[in-house]
């Protein structure tokens, strides 16, 4: 538990919410006075086309329906019906009220694709109690429209930044944080590339919990351009056979990609074979994508003023007499999986006839024509009342603007993830991602299935504010104290504890290691001030702050040592080493040297020699780290306020010792000086 | 490069220089702005405005090598010589106007530091590079020998003059510069967070939020407050936690107002129109030409005019610049993104393109004269007529006084301009268009953001400075005294050195070594004694447990303080608790012995014998000498603490022995690496 945050007493529970209501997924973190997350994710279903829970079951983010209140925002990733479909539905007909955030690029062309979709369920399949053109028209002002990497503050705490995501035109991955902790949402994203669109890319954020898409969690797809090549080649031996080629797309998006990708494969392959598009809304589609064309990629926007990409010379827009023409054509039809529409009408005339093709390029909700095609069914039941024979070839190509399990594992090393939550995946798949995962980066990884809450444990760092002084004090202090050689913090006595932390421990002392040191040894005072943020202070600045006297305390101790002993064993060590010094000569030399070295010995000063001792013994154990200093008169050694000398007559002391000094602030320095003197006086050798 | 924090935190100084070479360029208006901000965080501020350089410059550099056959042009660069270019870290770059010379500083200079623009600032600096090339280049042949030479002319001229930069040194600078968008936060070297705010101006332009540690500085640059334009609208946001305000940029006392200006221009070209003459108007296509478009052509056709005009921007770079400001709806008013949602392009002028009464060039040479049908408006070439289109369109039409010639550019002289061209019978209007905002303008914005704070401004928008360095704004009816704002002025070559107040950087403490932290609170404040290691990285300070090694080091360096007053009577208590019989206790009132040079204090001495051994303590002040052998230190000591313990909190207590907190007067603060 940090105590230190319960300052402020009455905040007990720090409770900030926040949903993000994208996809299906709402994301509901509350940050406890533990300051961890806790994370409720559940996958209901934003749009879903054949269940009759139409939109996600709000009553997870409140029982009470006070939505405005529980929701600090909400944000919408891109423009898919999947991630955007209940919008008006919560803002207009539950009553959120508070902020919602998206792109430019999806607040331009969310409406036109909810309109869309209205009108497909309320015309054609006669829903009820759905939202009208209003309901839209008046959520879309709610929303504030955001820029990439542009950082809003929510509220004091909450604030969200945008990152490119890649998927379609102004898909956008958030990245949220609240005081220190943090979470990136990246809705639906792609790390490849393609022929409109870049590829998704964020900061180094380090969130503490990453919730990322996991829609081709197992695949890792072979190249883009054999996967071109491969989708051009089908669908030309389809015509070139005769038949006729479905592709079901949404009208926005991938759609683009595959128009640009078979646009320019006409004009090479010199193909007269007509090519369709059966949204209305490919011309303003078009539109949006040149007024947005700072959000597609690069070799776009560097061309765009020359030649316009998505000015497409081959392909035509659909009309629903052209159902009948003889002979093969290609025709690109919303939606795209199925459902309803013009994609399912011509897939119903077209399916019986083996000639034809179906391309399915994206991921179909189960349940929805679109799955049971790709299941392989051969007889799928539409309706209560048809069934159709399903013979046309059906190719699955994987083009869908999903990051593969090696996208995700990228993003995942990008932002350096502490935490990793998969959502939007099969299960199965999820698990085998999810231990990937965990066994290459060592993090946890969790794979919540609907409904259920994870919780999560975050490392909680406080803020604070420090001295620049201090810093600066401690950085000068650790710059001068060291040798050339920059190991500041190195005590020479530890090179066993190397493993410690390596900028700390022991380094080999090859000058051409130095590199600038990243930590220093800091200690101050934190001061705490209602209201104020919590500050760390040199000690005597803090003191002064709460006002209080300073008591100084200066300690006069005096060391005694054997000096008899201590000359025993200096005259010893003499001797032996001229012993030795003796093997090298002859005898007569040893009598020559005796003489001088007995005059020596008789005004030997006992305490001069026992301070040189004392100060080669601090030399060698604190040198390093901090100054020593030795006085001309006397031989006193000063560390710091410390000092070492020999007894003058002024003191009241008995002979027979040393005098250590040191005011109480150094006591701990003191000790330490001390011991190394008690140590190099009895042991001299 | 990595920056040491030693560096980070010795800013008062440095920022002396930042203010030198901000005053400086300002000053001298040349040719770019930057604004540097450094890892010793700091830099310089190098301002200049538009097109090539000060107009008299030119004119007099231009009007001399003319009579060459070569027809090269030189420049007078920003004055590079008070900033010692190689320290400088970071540039900022506030709008396309102050970009210009920016290649001189990335290809000719030992500059290595980095470069920050919006995208839009980042693309129309390089179309106006391109003109600038196109127009003032010496030949379009750029080889290697031609750089060399120039660099070696670059470093032995001094300030003197110089040539153009070729194409391929455009591109490399532009390749320096790295993207930022509106209220992206960059965090670098640590303590250095800069933001770029929207400033109203034109397309992408910004000021600028430095913060280093908790001190904050916004860079004003050029601004507009002007309602109705395009450009995304002033965010003064910057300016409410900002404790000092750089003001680089103003609009010069008298000038008139902006809609004051496009009513004449607008009311000048209809009458020229009328009378079947041609308009030229010297500018560079972009900022609020776009905005001045949609006056006119509003004008034109209530006027009745608008189908019989064709619309002509001449320029090297007119396409790329007019189609790219159209997808640039991210960076407008809210009024203009409304338009993309429609979606109809944001300004006029691309239905204009599309529909076919404006149309751009190249140059005036091949479609241009075959297009020409109707009276025609020309926008593009240099405003100082030296170069470019407008020089033969002089050439062609300038005999004629039906045909016009509008000066809007605000920052070029117009009779310099026409210097060359005496004589000429086209009518000429001088209706310079100023969107920056004036002194007034600027007093209400700082009021609205009352806020402690000092505002820097050029001198010349000054009417007088104090002595104290305070100044006296010109324009400005109701100024200073009343507020909280501090004016300052800021003068070509000067320092100014900034009060910084007391710095503090923002640190991350680990959770770890605050769980280890145990306040004491005093009143309402409460403090702690706190040791660690603090780490740099990820451009974020984080204190954390120092390891063993460290810990050893921090104790040598352990300060242990000692607050509230002794008391005798305890102190002798203590005494007696430990077994000392009869202390003896007499008061001196001499000079100490230690402290020699210290004024005569009363002092008391307790004299005592215990285990056998003599010991003393003599009592002063606010100072307490004990004297003993080195064996009875620790009793003494605890003796001595004791005094100070007396009302020590059990909990305290109990919780940390070492951490002798005491009574609310008494406490000792050791820093032991006890974590």
């Amino acid at each position: 538990m940090v105590r230190l945050l319960t300052k402020a007493p009455s905040a007990d529970s720090e409770f900030y919410k926040m949903v993000v209501f994208a996809q299906a997924y709402s994301i509901k973190l509350t940050t406890l006075l533990h300051m961890w997350f806790f994370l409720t994710c559940y996958t209901t279903c934003g749009y879903h086309t054949i269940d009759e829970r139409r939109f996600p079951d709000f009553s997870y983010i409140s029982k009470t329906g006070d939505f405005t209140e529980m929701l600090d925002c909400v944000i919408i990733s891109h423009f898919h019906l999947d991630h955007c479909g209940a919008l008006p539905f919560f803002t207009e007909m539950c009553g959120y009220d508070g902020n919602i955030y998206m792109t430019h690029p999806t607040k331009a062309i969310c409406p036109i694709l909810l309109e869309d979709y209205r009108k497909i369920s309320v015309d054609r399949k006669g829903e009820r109690n759905f939202f009208t053109s209003q309901n839209i028209k008046d959520c879309m002002k709610k929303v504030i429209a955001v820029n990439l990497h542009q950082t809003i503050h929510v509220d004091d705490e909450l604030e969200i930044c945008a990152y490119y995501a890649g998927h379609v035109l102004g898909a956008a991955m958030f990245y949220i944080r609240v005081g220190e902790e943090s979470l990136v949402y990246t809705g639906d994203y792609n790390m490849t590339p393609d022929r409109h669109l870049g590829s998704a890319w964020i900061d180094k954020v380090r969130p503490d919990v990453l919730i990322t898409e996991s829609t081709y969690a197992t695949t890792i797809r072979d190249s883009k351009r054999s996967r071109e090549r491969d989708f051009l080649k089908k669908v030309h031996d389809c015509v070139a056979d005769g038949g006729n080629v479905i592709i079901p797309v949404f009208a926005l998006g991938r759609a683009q990609e595959l128009c640009i990708l078979i646009e320019t494969y006409w004009e090479r392959m010199d193909l007269k074979v007509p090519i369709y598009f059966s949204a209305g809304l490919t011309e303003k589609a078009n539109h949006f994508y040149r007024l947005f064309i700072n959000w597609t990629n690069e070799k776009i926007k560097s061309t765009f003023v020359h030649r316009n990409m998505f000015d497409f010379k081959h392909i035509k827009s659909w009309d629903r007499s052209y159902i009948d023409n003889p002979g093969p054509m290609v025709v690109f039809a919303t939606p795209g999986m199925l459902h309803s529409g013009t994609s399912l009408e011509l897939f119903k005339k077209w399916a019986p006839n083996p000639k034809n093709m179906v391309i399915m390029p994206g991921y179909c909700v189960a349940g929805t024509v679109g799955s049971k095609v790709l299941a392989g069914e051969k007889k799928i039941q539409i309706d209560a009342f048809t069934s159709v024979e399903v013979n046309l070839q059906v190719k699955n190509l994987s083009f869908s603007a999903h990051a593969d399990a090696k996208g995700i594992m990228q993003l995942i090393r990008q932002c350096e993830a502490k935490n990793v939550v998969l959502v939007h995946g099969e299960k199965s798949s999820m698990g085998f991602l999810k231990s990937r995962i965990m066994s290459e980066f060592g993090i946890p990884c969790f794979d919540p299935a609907n409904g259920t809450t994870v919780s999560i444990e975050t490392s909680h760092v406080i803020p604070i504010e420090m001295s620049a002084s201090l810093l600066k004090q401690h950085l000068i202090r650790q710059t001068e104290s060291t040798d050339p050689v920059n190991e500041g913090m190195t005590s020479a006595s530890s090179p066993e504890e190397s493993s410690d932390d390596s900028s700390e421990s022991f380094k080999p002392k090859t000058p051409s290691t130095v590199r600038p040191k990243d930590k220093v040894l800091i200690q101050g005072v934190l001061v705490m001030d209602d209201g104020k943020p919590i500050r760390l202070e040199d000690a005597d600045e803090a003191l002064e702050k709460i006002g209080m006297a300073k008591h100084k305390v200066r300690f006069e101790v005096r060391k005694a040592y054997n000096a008899t002993a201590l000359r025993l064993a200096v005259e010893e060590a003499d001797h032996y080493q001229s012993l030795d010094t003796q093997g090298a000569s002859n005898d007569g030399d040893v009598k020559m040297d005796q003489p001088p070295a007995e005059d020596f010995y008789k005004d030997w000063d006992a305490d001069a020699f026992a301070l040189d001792l004392v100060y080669v013994a601090l030399q060698r154990a604190i040198g390093g780290h901090i100054a020593i200093s030795r006085e001309n008169e006397g031989g006193a050694i000063v560390v710091r306020s410390v000092k070492i000398r020999a007894p003058t007559d002024k003191d009241d002391f008995e002979k027979g010792g040393i005098l250590v000094g040191w005011d109480y602030q150094d006591e701990d320095l003191a000790t330490r000086i001390l011991s190394i003197v008690t140590l190099a006086l009895t042991t001299s050798r | 490069m990595t920056v040491l924090p030693q560096e980070a935190t010795d800013i008062r100084q440095d920022w002396a220089s930042f203010l030198k070479a901000s005053t400086a360029f300002t000053h001298t208006k040349k040719k770019q702005r930057t604004s540097g901000v450094s890892g010793e965080p700091v830099a310089a501020t190098l301002t200049s405005s538009t097109g090539a350089t000060s107009t008299d410059d030119r004119g007099a550099s231009t009007s001399a090598t003319r009579q060459s056959a070569t027809h090269d042009y030189l420049f007078k660069l920003p004055d590079f010589s008070g900033v010692d270019l190689k320290s400088i870290d970071v540039v900022l770059i506030s709008n396309y106007n102050h970009i210009l010379a920016l290649p001189y500083l990335t290809e000719y200079t030992d500059f290595q530091g980095r470069i920050f623009a919006t995208e839009p600032t980042i693309e129309f600096g390089r179309q106006l590079m391109t003109e600038f090339v196109s127009f003032f280049g010496t030949s379009v042949s750029s080889s290697p020998h031609d750089a060399i030479d120039r660099k070696q002319l670059l470093a032995k001229a001094g300030t003197g003059l110089y040539p153009a930069y070729t194409l391929a040194d455009v591109k490399a600078c532009i390749d320096k510069v790295q993207a930022v968008r509106f209220r992206e936060h960059v965090a670098l070297y640590g303590s250095l967070k800069l933001t770029a705010h929207s400033a109203g101006y034109c397309l992408g332009s910004s000021n600028w939020l430095v913060q280093i540690g908790t001190e904050n500085i916004a860079y004003v640059s050029s601004s507009s407050m002007q309602v109705n334009l395009h450009p995304d609208h002033f965010d003064g946001s910057l300016l409410e936690h900002a404790s000092t305000v750089i003001v680089a940029d103003l609009c010069p006392k008298g000038s008139i107002t902006y809609d004051s200006g496009v009513n004449d221009v607008c009311s000048n070209i209809a009458a020229t129109i009328a009378r079947k003459g041609h308009v030229l108007i010297p500018c560079t296509i972009s900022g609020f030409l776009f905005d001045l478009m949609e006056d006119i052509h509003l004008h034109l056709s209530r006027m009745g005019l608008n189908h019989q005009v064709q619309y002509s921007f001449v320029s090297p770079v007119a396409e790329t610049a007019l189609q790219y400001s159209n997808i640039l709806a991210e960076w407008m008013a809210p009024r203009k993104q409304e338009m993309v949602y429609l979606p109809e392009a944001p300004l006029l002028h691309g239905i204009l393109l599309e529909k076919g009464p404006a149309k751009n060039y190249k140059s005036v040479h091949g479609e241009f004269s075959s297009d020409l049908k109707h009276p025609c408006i020309v926008f593009g070439g240099h405003p100082s007529l030296r170069s470019g289109p407008m020089v033969n369109l002089l050439h062609m039409w300038g005999n004629k006084a039906k045909n016009s010639i509008i000066f809007i550019e605000p920052r070029y002289d117009v009779p310099a301009s026409l210097g060359p061209y005496e004589g000429l019978e086209i009518t000429q209007n001088a209706c310079p268009l100023d969107i920056r905002l004036s002194v007034d303008q600027l007093v209400e914005v700082m009021k609205k953001y009352r806020h402690s704070k000092q505002v820097l401004v050029p001198a010349r928008a000054t009417n007088s400075i104090h002595t104290d360095g305070s100044a006296e704004l010109a324009d400005a009816k109701l100024t200073t005294s009343s507020s909280s704002i501090r004016w300052t002025a800021f003068k070509y070559g000067k320092a100014v050195q900034l009060g910084m107040g007391s710095l503090y950087e923002s640190v991350l403490l680990s959770e770890e070594l605050a769980k280890g932290i145990y306040p004491q609170s005093f009143g309402t404040t409460s403090i702690a004694p706190v040791a660690g290691s603090l780490s740099i990285y990820n451009n974020q300070m984080q204190l954390e447990p120092a390891s063993v090694a460290g810990r050893q080091f921090l104790a040598l360096y352990t300060q242990r303080q000692l607050c509230g007053v002794m008391n005798l009577q305890n102190l002798l208590l203590g005494l007696s608790q430990i077994g000392v019989e009869n202390p003896v206790v007499t008061e001196h009132r001499q000079q100490s012995k230690d402290s020699d040079d210290k004024i005569e204090t009363p002092e008391v001495k307790i004299e005592f014998e215990i285990e056998g051994q003599a010991a003393a303590f003599i009592v002063r002040d606010q100072e307490t000498v004990v004297k003993c052998d080195e064996n009875l230190r620790p009793l003494l000591r605890e003796t001595i603490l004791k005094c100070f313990q007396s009302l020590l909190s059990k909990v305290g207590a109990s919780l940390h022995p070492w951490f002798n907190l005491v009574t609310l007067k008494c406490l000792e603060i050791p820093f032991s690496g006890q974590i």
